[in-house]
């Protein structure tokens, strides 16, 4: 008798516009059991996962742990009760760490003060990694690991939150075989240990393998719960498929002779498919059966152009198509169909009709104006031919079902009168009743002689459909199989990486010399950006110095640093900001307005700590409100401060009335022009707020929040990291920085005017950028923003030694940021890194 | 069930003539001897507009792709001192040439920054933004040119009827901007861009090409609004069109057009413009200082994107 469940779902129910994904599912998860959730695409596997996961709520139904009904609400809380779940994609943020990755889930180890200790985080992170990847470099970034590195790390990771419930969708899709034994191992270990493993997976035999018992989803409902034992291969698929493989194959479908389509020896620029080389005859269907990541996708979007090539050609009829863009090889005769329909198909703010005209567009219009009434006639007879159950053409192509989404899809390429179709899971996430209108539809364009390229991870539908068939594996093509004498056991057997006596290496994205030790030490202090900041300003100092006889005195450098001051504070400012992917064109107007305030306070007769503390406060006020807008208002922030900018350049008029501030008092001028001990206050405040911020962005972790944000935004949501937590906290910071620099600016000069901090903004974006903050987030340093301002500072300082006018300022600091960001596109580009 | 989108953009684009409509009978009630339903008044303000109006039809386009353009105020600046210096050395006609071209290539290399080296577009123009005003000064160290001849005067303080000639182009212009963005390849590929980047790459649509002339066209437009502005106030200056983009962009999203890119209205943008173009003008001529329209312009834009997006969401879940 089975143990009183763990984990159990009743009556579960999930509707997404469009599609039913669940229908009132019930499911039970003992502890010590290893059980497997099988199903095809679209069945409900990731959608169950997903819930339990907290991603988001169901529908309907109850989910209970250990007899207790819960509410998962979200990842966090999924973590918290004890669930560990691996996702099919990985949610590492690119570039950060494994360590913090790991971090970002368990929590950082705090040290003395509260602070981070990277030392403790980098041995926890070691310890829980050690097993499954022995020689895994914690401290190494994670877009720089390979795919199987990141599969091993979201399970180490999933693992050492300690979970009473592990689930794992897909694991092994990436992994060779050595590590997926290894995996297996740990698995069992975990479940034996009281542990409860919910584990979802295509590969059958590793279901034989590893499952105790298996559960098997259809359509969003449950088929059956059987023992392993109790079942096989065969009656798993049926159970799956829903008949007996049934599909029946279209005998009258025969290709042609002449071959239309030919790729040869096609090698991805990348390395994810290899010497691919097939030719595809007239009429006919030549199907691909591989696993996840196999290189199929990769390799359609090569064909289309989408992707570049390293070597390799591809003829279609007469014509080679190397050269071409995607819009000239559409014209040629190729069409693909993305398995994405949603993030790579379909517009889905636009109508069904809009949809369906739009790849053959040039044809109805040569001129580029359109023929509305041909447009109209043709998608009529699409809808009508292809059986799109909609209410029109005008209908949002959102309100169809996935099916007719589908069907839309396919249309829109058909219209193109294509040579070639290239289908990649042409079937997934539609309904039966549309499944088989879609196959027909296939077999009747091979018969009118169209070349179909068709890849599904759907075995039987390519035994019905396919006339010859193709297996992928790890981005290799080969086995040329006729579909009439294969098997489903047959094209499994060739898929599965199974067969290899000799154990696969990890095989590393990029295995560099920049991976040293020494030199990993030497760049924990400095990365390379800011060392060749330092020696590109010392060069430039040295120029300047020979060029301008005034620059290299005592007397100069210090008026650089001390008038830096309120550069560098504001550049670290917008540092915060644009580090967790946000932006502030208002910034320079808030520090107008802080120096404002301070300034009326002294006119007042306000005392020196009352100017400092209001000033801090309105620009604190200022930040955090267009922080608070744009999360709220869900409006992107360049809109916001925008109209921010414009507001407050109002009320600086309007509390001026439009005339300078001047001869403020001691009170205030003692923050911009006291020197205790002989150094400039300016100077200390500066460099105090440098060291504050790198405090903040390298050892707390709400500032370490920024760059997870900034790093990958859907990852950190995930990882229970939200932009209404982490924006408001970093525009206010920005703007309590950008108080302080308006405070500053009104000491120094002991004046304030009306069109103060105009144009600052720039400024501080230039800086930032010049530092090596990446301008979408996620990456970048206080040091490096304080080397930007230091070098921008000197620039400017220089003009004006040199008495070029004031004018070249715009010039130089809008070509300043153009370079850096060019400059960063060029080496991201280079080391084949994401920009 | 009704076809969702060509409902909601009538709706959106009659709303806003009523709130015009509404907002011309407060501002002229409220003005000093009603003094807006001059007749003079009103028939100036298309003058005033109609640089602005053509400049954000480039800008719809632009946003419909998802992008912006921060540097429309500095390349009018740019071309009206390209126009006005050309003019001092080869006349007239050589002027406008170089204005026009002047426009385009600063809008051309706005586009090509975004596209080749895929730099995100709102920090490019923003870079531009400084770069072509900082430009525009130095070349005309900061001097106006004045004494344009009075026949070149016609185009900006001229009449055509009753109404004044710029009217005419910028109506000429949101004409045919009207039929670029519902009847040709642009506006349709313009609207899939903004849908969605990435499925517009997979349906082989001509992303990059389409965006350089997006780009180069808005740089274009802007050289048509500097001509119009030069021939307005008779003057080149190098600050000409300071501070426009709040209002051209704030024209666009309360027009309807999302800032995040899609589907995009030509007619509201010109509704749009035309409104805040009569709140302006009332609120001067009730005596409201400038600060204060500052900041209304400030709070107007920020409720219309916000109100914009909690009606997106609102459609959505019907």
């Amino acid at each position: 008798m089975k143990a009183a469940p763990l984990l159990e779902i009743r009556n579960l129910s999930k509707r997404y516009p469009g599609v039913l994904a669940l229908s009132q599912i019930d499911l039970a998860f003992e502890s010590g059991c290893i059980h497997a959730l099988v199903g095809e695409n679209g069945a409900g596997k990731s959608t169950v996962i997903k819930i339990l996961a907290g991603l988001f709520p169901a529908d309907q139904g109850e989910i209970l742990l250990e007899g207790n009904p819960t509410t998962i609400s979200a990842p966090p809380e999924a973590r918290s009760l004890g669930i560990g779940v691996v996702h099919q994609q990985t949610h590492l943020i690119p570039d950060l760490s494994v360590a913090e990755n790991y971090a970002l889930r368990l929590g950082y180890p705090r040290g003395s003060l509260g602070n981070i200790s990277w030392r403790r985080l980098k041995s926890q992170a070691a310890l829980a990694t050690c097993t499954l990847l022995p020689s895994l470099e914690v401290s190494r970034r994670a877009h720089s690991l390979s795919g199987v590195e990141k599969q091993l790390v979201e399970v180490a990771l999933a693992l050492a939150s300690r979970p009473r419930i592990l689930i794992l969708d897909e694991p092994t899709a990436v992994l060779p075989h050595r590590e997926t034994h290894e995996l297996f191992n740990h698995i069992r270990q975990f479940a034996s240990s009281g542990g409860s493993v919910i584990f979802v997976s295509h590969r059958l035999d590793e279901v034989f393998e590893i499952a105790r018992d298996v559960t098997v989803l259809r359509d969003g409902q449950k088929v059956w719960r059987k023992e392993i034992s109790e079942t096989d291969h065969h009656d798993l698929i049926r159970a799956m498929v829903g008949r007996a493989v049934d599909f029946r194959r279209d005998e009258t479908s025969v290709p042609g002779k002449e071959e239309y389509f030919r790729a040869l020896g096609l090698e991805d620029s990348q390395g994810v498919f290899k010497n691919t080389s097939f030719k595809v005859h007239r009429g006919e269907i030549f199907g691909i059966y591989g696993l996840v990541g196999s290189g199929q996708a990769e390799l359609c979007q090569a064909l289309l152009g989408l992707r570049k090539s390293r070597s390799g050609s591809v003829r279609i009829l007469d014509q080679t198509l190397e050269d071409k863009s995607p819009t000239q090889r559409v014209r040629s005769g190729i069409a693909y169909v993305p398995a994405d329909r949603i993030g790579q198909g379909l517009f889905y703010k636009m109508t069904v009709g809009e949809n369906l005209s739009l790849s053959a567009l040039h044809r109805l219009a040569p001129l580029g104006w359109i023929d509305l009434k041909i447009e109209k006639s043709h998608n009529e007879d699409q809808i009508e031919q292809l059986q799109v159950r909609t209410l029109g053409a005008e209908q949002s192509v959102a309100q169809l079902s996935g099916g007719n989404q589908q069907k839309v899809l396919l249309g829109r390429w058909l219209q193109t009168d294509p040579v070639v179709l290239i289908l990649e899971e042409p079937t997934q996430g539609v309904d039966v009743g549309a499944k088989g209108e879609i196959h027909k539809i296939i077999t009747g364009l091979a018969k009118a002689g169209v070349s179909i390229l068709l890849i599904s991870s759907e075995i039987p539908e390519l035994l019905a459909l396919s006339h010859r068939i193709g297996i992928m594996r790890q981005g290799q093509l080969f086995g040329q199989l006729d579909a009439r004498a294969t098997s489903e056991e047959e094209i499994l057997r060739l898929a599965l990486p199974e067969t290899q006596s000799q154990p696969q290496t990890l095989v590393r994205a990029k295995t560099t010399w920049r991976e040293h030790p020494l030199r990993t030490m030497f760049r924990s202090l400095v990365s390379r950006r800011e060392a060749s900041l330092i020696f590109f300003t010392a060069a430039l100092m040295i120029i300047f110095g020979l060029a301008v006889p005034s620059f290299l005195t005592w007397r100069n450098l210090s008026d650089v640093l001390v008038n830096n001051s309120m550069l560098l504070i504001g550049s670290l400012g917008m540092t915060f900001i644009i580090l967790a992917g946000g932006i502030d064109i208002s910034v320079g107007a808030i520090l107008g307005l802080s120096a404002v305030t301070a300034g009326k306070a002294d006119l007042a007769g306000m005392s020196a700590p009352v100017i400092g503390i209001s000033a801090l406060l309105v620009g604190w006020l200022l930040g955090t409100a267009n922080g608070l807008l744009s999360v709220w208002g869900r409006v992107h922030p360049i809109v916001i401060t925008l109209a921010s900018w414009s507001f407050f350049r109002g009320t600086i008029i309007l509390i001026t009335g439009g005339y300078w501030l001047n001869n403020l008092s001691r009170r205030i001028t003692v923050f911009g022009q006291s020197k205790p001990g002989g150094v400039p206050l300016l100077l200390i405040i500066g460099l105090l707020v440098a060291l504050g911020s790198h405090w903040f962005l390298r050892y707390r972790p709400s500032g370490r929040r920024l760059y997870a944000l900034g790093g990958n935004r859907a990852s950190a949501e995930i990882l229970g990291i939200y932009p209404r937590q982490v924006m408001p906290l970093a525009f206010g910071l920005s703007g309590l920085f950008m108080g302080l620099a308006g405070l500053l600016e009104a000491g120094r000069f002991g004046q304030v005017q009306t069109n103060v901090g105009m144009g600052d903004e720039l400024k501080f974006i230039a800086a930032a950028v010049i530092g090596g903050t990446h301008i979408m987030g996620g990456r970048g340093s206080a040091l490096g923003t304080s080397l930007g301002a230091l070098l921008i500072g000197i620039i400017t300082q220089v003009m004006g030694l040199a008495r070029i006018s004031a004018f070249w300022e715009g010039v130089v600091v809008g070509a300043m940021i153009l370079l850096a960001l060019g400059a960063e596109v060029l080496l991201s580009r280079q080391n084949g890194t994401v920009a | 069930m009704i076809p969702v989108h060509r409902f909601r953009k009538s709706y959106r684009e009659l709303g806003l003539v009523g709130v015009l409509g509404l907002l011309m009978l407060v501002m002229g009630f409220f003005s000093p001897n009603y003094s807006f339903w001059d007749a003079e008044n009103l028939l100036g303000l298309p003058r005033h507009l109609a640089e602005k109006g053509i400049i954000a039809c480039g800008m719809t386009l632009i946003i419909m792709t998802g992008g912006i353009d921060l540097s429309v105020g500095s390349l009018l600046g740019l071309a009206g001192i390209a126009l006005g210096y050309t003019w001092l050395s080869w006349g007239l006609l050589p002027g406008v040439g170089m204005a026009l071209l002047a426009g385009s290539v600063g809008g051309l290399i706005n586009g090509l920054l975004i596209t080749r080296w895929a730099l995100p577009p709102l920090v490019v123009t923003l870079a531009t933004m400084a770069l072509y005003r900082g430009v525009a000064m130095i070349i005309s160290r900061a001097q106006p040119v004045s004494n344009f001849p009075e026949s070149f005067g016609w185009w900006g303080q001229g009449h055509l009827g009753p109404l004044p000639v710029q009217f005419f182009v910028w109506v000429l212009t949101v004409v045919l901007f009207v039929l670029i963005v519902e009847r040709t390849t642009v506006g349709r590929y313009s609207t899939a861009i903004g849908d969605n980047e990435r499925a517009a790459r997979f349906a082989a649509l001509p992303v990059t090409r389409i965006k350089l002339w997006l780009y180069s066209a808005s740089g274009l437009l802007c050289a048509v609004g500097a001509i119009l502005y030069t021939s307005r106030v008779s003057t080149a200056k190098a600050d000409a069109g300071l501070g426009w983009e709040l209002e051209i962009i704030t024209a666009v999203i309360l027009g309807g057009t999302q800032i995040t890119g899609g589907r995009g209205t030509i007619l509201g943008t010109f509704l749009g413009l035309v409104i805040l173009g009569v709140v302006r003008n009332g609120l001067t001529l009730m005596g409201m200082k400038e600060e204060w329209q500052f900041m209304m312009a400030g709070i107007i834009l920020v409720g219309t994107a916000i109100a914009n997006e909690r009606m997106v969401e609102r459609a959505a879940i019907r």
